[in-house]
Parts: structure tokens; sequence; C-alpha cells
């Protein structure tokens, strides 16, 4: 009741204006959302790249933050990035519980995650990016990521 | 608000399509999207009791609140409506049912009182990842500043939670003193098993309860006599005797030899009666005195055994290596190690030992024994004390220091047995030297005889003992490695004998 009002909200708003680059793909429900993002600069890693980033919320929402991973199938790619996994998850501290605040939204995820994809130079995978994609089995909010550095 | 699925799937299909095409056309939004676009979702979405077509409800609102709606989008404007930051929902929407409004920062944030007591309930909820059951502070997430939170106040909960802090950080020094705790209770009980051995019974009641009042409570002193612990506390004996499987260890390496020799004359020093007392000219000398001159003899003995035995005995072992395993700089580095010079082997041992701490846990049996050093001189640098049998297996060589698990246990196991081990000399000593070589002359109470000899008391006997025990040992491991050097080159592989279906030793 609490995350639908909260989500239907912030529906309206999404679909009224978003910044560019960011687009909703598929919001049918109040449990899981889609959204396409570009990067917008030049950055050759993401240049003329669609992401598609799906949002998991929990009845809890906006208390606890939403999952979000990037889409692999359908055929979207996940973006190269030394935290973002291949199996699709972020590392993104406000995606953590202890990052995340009721102040985020999924507007406010989605440039984040722009705004990480366009800062980084990097084309490489988180140094564990093989084990952990390939053994994990947990859902993301479960992950106890490591925050690596903060320069990212 | 349970009917607010069913009623985004209304404006649904059409938004869709908009942002797909959105998505299509890159980027260049269609302006006349964000003129269409708002009028359906904030009829939808925002005025929540009343269904029906977006005229209607117009209609039926009043133009203050349709006024205040609109900037409510372009939020610049000084009377909008306060939006909740938690649930995004505003002021016009307030129900009876819904709960105050709180400014609780300097900020612009405005909330529901309840939103904000949901969020804090879910920061104070307790965490497997957090180690206190309350945050130190609730701040809020766009100022940073501090989010007070008044509540009734009970001095129990409160000193429950101020003691759970403080446990919490005493956790890792807590551990650390039980584990050190634990250690030095062994060692303290070794070192009295030691001092058992050596000194015997009476031996060793005289220097367990030294310090001791002599009118100390019955049960005290009862205590002491019988089992021997360390009845009150006495910083001498509960220091000095912890180390005692301390020097143990270490006088079979060769980590400790300049600090070695310090040791038990600081404990004995501490220890100075009328017993202990230090006369150069008595003899026998005191237990003290001759403890104490134990690891000046071992450095000694060490040395002489390095000078006479130390080339031939690197040669013998040297003999029994497959020679096609042996390449020019293995010899050369042989060659370096054999070098007298103590600093160098020092060093050498030093880095040896340093390694340990490294290797120990991924080292198998197997993975080859120590055998940079030569094992001669890694067995003189154990001193009197060890006489490795490790060394007698000197299998390949390999230029990495790597010391094995096994080998660091029987080292350990080596240090911590000998007292037993020289006890047990000992008496043979007793029992097999003439009797009056080994009885006191004049029987008096204990320790105010006259010896005249070290081997009359059994401190003594265990000593010589232990020593006779590491010479002999030393003198039987050199022995095996000369034989096997001797026999090495007359080896042969036996013939398989067919007639007789055996094989056969010429």
């Amino acid at each position: 009741m609490f995350a639908s009002k909260r989500l239907g909200k912030e529906l309206a708003k999404i679909h009224d204006k978003l910044p560019p680059g960011i687009s909703v793909a598929k919001a049918e429900d109040l449990q899981e959302w889609q959204m396409d993002i570009k990067v917008l600069d030049d950055n050759p890693l993401y240049r003329d790249e669609t992401y598609r980033l799906t949002f998991h919320f929990s009845s809890k929402y906006p208390i606890e933050p939403p999952e979000v991973t990037f889409n692999r199938t359908g055929g979207f790619k996940v973006p190269i990035h030394p935290h973002i996994y291949s199996n699709g998850f972020i590392c993104l501290d406000l995606l953590g519980k202890q990052g995340w605040s009721p102040v985020q939204n999924v507007e406010s995820v989605c440039m984040s995650i722009q705004s990480m994809l366009t800062g980084n130079t990097k084309n490489e995978r988180p140094p564990d990016d093989e084990e952990f994609s390939s053994r994990n089995t947990k859902r993301p909010r479960d992950v106890n990521f490591y925050y690596h550095d903060n320069d990212v | 608000m349970n009917s607010a699925p069913p009623r985004t799937s209304g404006p649904q299909p059409r938004l869709c399509a908009q942002s797909s095409a959105d998505a299509s056309d890159d980027l260049s939004r269609d302006p006349t999207i964000v003129h269409r676009t708002p009028a359906d979702p904030e009829a939808v979405y925002i005025n929540k009791p009343v269904e029906g077509n977006q005229e209607a409800q117009r209609g039926r609102e009043s133009p203050a609140e349709n006024a205040e709606e609109v900037p409510a989008r372009i939020p610049s404007e000084e009377d909008e409506p306060r939006k909740c930051w938690i649930c995004f929902s505003d002021e016009t929407e307030d129900t009876p049912l819904t709960s105050e409004w709180r400014t609780p920062c300097p900020c612009a944030l405005t909330a529901h009182e309840s939103c904000l007591l949901d969020w804090i309930a879910d920061l104070e909820a307790p965490n497997p990842n957090r180690r206190t059951a309350v945050p130190a502070k609730i701040l809020c997430p766009q100022c940073k500043s501090e989010i007070k939170v008044a509540r009734p106040r009970s001095i129990i909960v409160e000193s429950v939670n101020a003691v759970e802090r403080i446990l919490g950080k005493a956790v890792v020094p807590g551990a650390f003193t039980v584990i050190a705790g634990s250690i030095w209770a062994g060692c303290l009980v070794h070192g009295i098993a030691t001092v058992h051995l050596i000194f015997g019974r009476e031996g060793a009641t005289r220097i367990l309860t030294y310090g001791l009042v002599p009118q100390a409570d019955p049960l005290t002193e009862l205590f002491a006599q019988h089992s021997a612990i360390v009845p009150r506390w006495n910083l001498p004996l509960s220091l000095g005797l912890p180390l005692i499987p301390v020097a143990l260890i270490f006088s079979r390496t060769s980590v400790a030899d300049s600090v070695l020799p310090l040791v038990p004359i600081t404990f004995f020093i501490a220890q100075n009666n009328d017993w202990d007392r230090w006369d150069l000219t008595r003899w026998p000398p005191s237990p003290a005195m001759v403890i104490a001159t134990l690891p000046y003899l071992r450095v000694a003995y060490n040395e002489l055994y390095e000078r006479v035995f130390g080339a031939r005995e690197r040669r013998w072992i040297k003999e029994i290596q497959p020679r096609s395993g042996e390449t020019e700089q293995d010899i050369n580095g042989g060659d370096i190690h054999q070098a007298p010079e103590n600093d160098a082997q020092r060093q050498d041992e030093q880095n040896l030992l340093m390694e340990i701490n490294v290797e120990v846990e991924v080292v198998d049996d197997d993975e080859g024994v120590n055998n940079d050093l030569p094992p001669g001189q890694q067995e003189a640098a154990q001193g009197p004390a060890a006489a490795g049998d490790q060394a007698a297996e000197p299998h390949g060589r390999h230029n990495n220091f790597v010391i094995s698990t096994s080998q660091l246990v029987d080292t350990i196991l080596g240090a911590l047995v000998f007292p037993g081990v020289s006890a047990a000399m000992g008496y043979i000593l007793q029992l097999t030297l003439p009797r009056s070589w080994t009885t006191p002359p004049f029987s008096g109470p204990f320790g105010r005889t006259r010896l005249t000899g070290l081997l009359q008391a059994r401190w003594g006997r265990s000593i010589v003992g232990g020593c006779i025990f590491v010479v002999l040992k030393d003198a039987l491991t050199l022995y095996c490695r000369w034989k096997l050097a001797q026999g090495h080159r007359k080896r042969q592989v036996v013939d398989y004998d067919r007639k007789k279906k055996k094989t056969e030793s010429r």
C-alpha cells in the first residue's frame, strides 16, 4: 500500500518527464519496472548502446531500496564497468541498505547509474567478476557488496 | 489505494507506446508529449478519490486547489503544497487519517510523521551487519543534519544499550586476552611440571612456594605443597615459569640466540634467596648458577660441533643426494652456507624463521623439508636441546625457504618433552652410577645438606642427564649419516633370480 502509493506518484512523474537518455520501457505493475538508459556523451565504451535496467520493488519501498540489475536477455548487454558484474548486478552504494534513503527514486537511481557509466573510462569488470557471476545464487539485495573504491 | 493497480492499467498502453516512441526517435523528445502526458497521470494519480474523466474532476475541484496543483509540477513556487519526501504525496491528498507533517531539519524536506517513523524504524531495526542495536544518529539524507526523535526514555533500556555498545567494542580485545591467558596458563603449567621433573618434588615445592609468608593460612600452604600450583601472585614465578617452555622452544631454534642467555639470569636473580645465592667459588654450583650457564654451554657446544663435525656432516649428507638432481648452483649455494661466519648464518636462519609464519599453512609435509640450509648446520643451530632428527631427512634440495608443519610441530614438541627426557636420563644416572656418587654425604634437612658433587642432587642429575642425552643423540645422528654416506657408493640393485623366484643378494 505504501509502496504502490509512492510508485504511482513516481510513475506519473516519469511518464511526464524524464532527463535525456532515460526512458521507461515497461511499467505495467507496481512490482517490476524496466528502464532504458543511454550514455549521452561520446564515451567509446557505451556509444550508441541502450541498456535496460530492471527495478524490483518490495512492499516496503521506498523504505527499502529497490533491486536494480541490468538485463542480459532480450538482446541487451550489460555495460562494462568496474562496478557492474557481468550477471547484471550493480555495486552501487545507494542501492545498498546503508546508502539508500527514501529521497532516492527510480529517476534518481537511473541518473546515478547513467552518470556512473558516463564517468567511467576503464574497460573492465570488477576484479572478482568471474567467480561472483558464475557462483552467485543470491538476489541482489542479499549480496553484501564490498565497495572497492569511491573514485568511479 | 488498493484500486491503484487497476487504475494504472487504464492509461498504461498509451503511455508505453509513447515512451517506446521516445526511445526510438533517439531522445529528441517531442515537446508535445510533455504537454500531452501530464493531463492523464495527474488526473488518475493525484486525485485518488475521484474516478471518471478528467473534465469532471476539474469541474469538481476548487479553483484554489487546482492552482496549487500546477506549481507542484514546477517546484519553485513559494506556496506549493508540502510534499512528503518519503511517500511523495502532497498536502492536497491528506485525509483525516493522514498523520501530521514534520519538518525535522533545516532543509526543505518535509514528510508525514508516520512515514518518517517508518523510515527511522527501518534504520534502527536490528541488522546483522550492524554491531550496535541503535545507530548513533539519524541524519537527514539531504542536508545531513540530525533528525531528533523524542521518545519515552527508559533508563533500563538505555543502560542496556550502553552496555551492549561497550561490550561490542570489547569483543576483540577480550578474545585476545582470553587467548593470551590460555597460552600463559599452559606455559605456566608446563613450567611447573618442568621444575618438578628437574628438581624433584621437594625442590619444586621449595621453589614454587618461595615468597610465601611462613604464617600463610594453612589451606594455601597445603595447596601449595601438594599441588604445587603457584599459591599467590608472585611476579618472578608467574612470569618466569611460563617462560620455561618458551625458552625451551627458542633454544631449538636460533632466533633468540642473543636474548636467550638473559632469560634464566633475570629469572634467578629475582629468585635470589639463600639457596640460590650466587657463589662462583662454590662446588657444586647452585642450581641457579647451573641453569643460567646452560645457554652459554649450548652456544659453546654448537660452535664446537660446527667446527669439528659441521663440514664432514655436510659432506656426508651431500654424498647421499641423487647426483642428477644436483646442479652447480646448488653446490655453490651450499658452499656459501658452509662459510663459518656466524652472522651470515644467523641472518639466513632468521629469514627462515620469519618464513614459518607465512608458509606453515600452505606447505605439505612432502613439499621439501627446509633444505636450503644444509641440514647439518640447521641441526647445529638448534643447540643441545635440539639435535633434530628432522635433519636426517635430506630428500632433495630446494632453493626456497620452506618449513613444513610437521617439522614445526616436531621442534615444539621436542622442546616441550625435553625436561621429561632429562629427568628420565637423570633417573637412569641415579640407577646406574655408583651409589656414593649420587647420595649426599650427610642427609640433613633438605637444602641445608652440603653437597659435594653435582650428581648428588636430583636437579644436577637431570641436567647432566639432559646434556648427555643431547650429546648421545647427536653422536647417533652423526654415526647414521656417516654410515649412510659410506654405504651409499656400495649400493647395488638386487637382481631377480628367476630360478629361485626371488631376489637374491650376492
